[in-house]
């Protein structure tokens, strides 16, 4: 199976502009990594990331009474909303 | 809704859970009967934040487009409800849960095939600086909210649409064992695999996806596209590729400028989209992985966001970015399908069908 780098690259310096990148013309390998860090999320943006998520409902009851807490159940469309929904 | 106080709060006091509405709802086992039973209404689109006890006591809901004091307030409910709970209801191992019992088969179904490679996608609506390069959006962008007069309650309700909107991409095990083609010599140039380039193409390289909305679009919808491999480095432990192309989907610019509502609540969404893609992927010969597929795609949109996304019409060109790229696909975070892998709550058998 495939694996990847899933580093979370901070990418503060490139919430504002990537210069030069047009999007008329073919990508520039040199533009490669500058765009790609544009369109991943960047510091700040879609905090639910941060969560610890679960995506079963029956284990969050497992854990949640394991742990006494309440649970969380965020819905979306359809696939779970940390995905496309 | 997801502010830092709000991710530490959830991650501090709650379990959280992210499910599908639709498949929650719908599904035929123990878990579909518990949820039904605690008389929670999952939606489909828009989707709910609620919450409840292991035993399924219902302790309400959040607000997430009321903004961070309406939160603040659905917080404090919902954990003063829990507090005044009966203690066993709240200690540690007080609520017994009962086995899982087997899954329902559609929820199954909905799984990555045996051995699938997972890419992350993400899909970021941009903007053309004066400069010619590109950039983030603001709402200025955007004559149809900026006309509302309250740029913030548009931020508020729908914030998030300017951030990277995620997704799924899934490659069967026969497929991407057949990306790279046996004896490759440096600079060998092929198309890429017509099932993947397809798929990749037509539920993937969508403009609908850079405002949450997606779909698979049908084969007459590609006007054109080219999605080629060169080899650019071969040894005996791996193969390095460049992948490279463009595609160009919907209509061509001058029929929409022709045919399209162009933001108008009433009439035809008449769009285009047009990216440019590269790619850079690893091959390990000896593990049989791919180690990198790191993809990213650029083009110019047109013409109305369908549905009710009409309010975010930008006249003339602007640009989408898509970037893809592999996961480890072990969390259960990362097994998640591909929007366009599911309606409702079963699976869009078009999806893997790609290439036929």
């Amino acid at each position: 199976m495939a694996f990847a780098r899933t580093t979370w690259v901070a990418a503060a310096l490139l919430c504002t502009a990537a210069p030069a990148l047009h999007a008329e013309d073919g990508i520039a390998a040199d533009q490669f990594d500058r765009l790609r860090e544009l369109i991943r999320p960047q510091a700040g943006e879609s905090r639910w990331r941060d969560v610890n998520w679960l995506t079963s409902l029956h284990e969050a009851r497992v854990q949640a009474a394991a742990n006494g807490k309440p649970i969380l159940l965020w819905s979306g469309g359809g696939a779970p909303p940390l995905g496309g929904c | 809704m997801w502010t830092e106080e709000m991710v530490k709060v959830v991650n501090e006091q709650f379990t959280a859970v992210a499910v599908s509405g639709h498949v929650a709802m719908n599904r035929k086992d123990s878990e579909g009967d518990f949820l039904r039973k605690t008389g929670i209404k999952l939606a489909g689109a828009g989707g709910n934040i609620e919450c409840l006890t292991a035993s399924g006591t219902r302790l309400g809901s959040f607000y997430p487009a009321g903004g961070t004091e309406h939160n603040r307030r659905d917080l404090q409910g919902i954990l003063k409800k829990w507090q005044a709970l009966p203690e066993p209801e709240r200690t540690p191992g007080g609520v017994k849960v009962e086995e899982a019992g087997p899954v329902a088969a559609n929820v199954k179904e909905i799984a990555p095939p045996p051995g699938a490679l997972i890419l992350r996608t993400y899909h970021r609506l941009l903007t053309r600086t004066a400069e010619g390069g590109v950039r983030k959006v603001v709402v200025s962008d955007y004559p149809q909210l900026t006309k509302h007069g309250d740029k913030d309650i548009w931020i508020t309700h729908f914030g998030e649409r300017w951030e990277a909107q995620p997704d799924f991409m899934w490659i069967k095990e026969s497929e991407w064992n057949a990306i790279v083609r046996p004896d490759p010599k440096p600079g060998d140039h092929y198309p890429l695999l017509e099932a993947v380039a397809d798929r990749m193409t037509r539920a993937h390289l969508i403009m609908g996806m850079a405002y949450g909305e997606c779909g698979i679009c049908d084969k007459k919808s590609v006007r054109s596209r080219t999605l080629s491999l060169t080899l650019t480095d071969v040894s005996a432990e791996r193969v390095e590729l460049r992948l490279e192309g463009a595609a160009a989907l919907g209509v061509d610019y001058d029929t929409s400028i022709k045919e399209d509502r162009k933001g108008a609540r009433e009439g035809k969404s008449v769009q285009g989209f047009e990216p440019k893609v590269l790619g850079y992927l690893s091959y390990d010969r000896k593990k049989n992985a791919f180690t990198r597929f790191d993809v990213v795609a650029l083009g110019d949109a047109y013409g109305t966001p369908g549905g009710d996304h009409h309010f975010n019409y930008r006249p003339g060109r602007y640009p989408i970015g898509i970037s893809l790229e592999l996961v480890e696909g072990k969390a259960p975070t990362e097994r998640i399908p591909p929007r366009a892998a599911v309606i409702y709550d079963t699976p869009n058998p078009h999806y893997l069908a790609t290439g036929k």
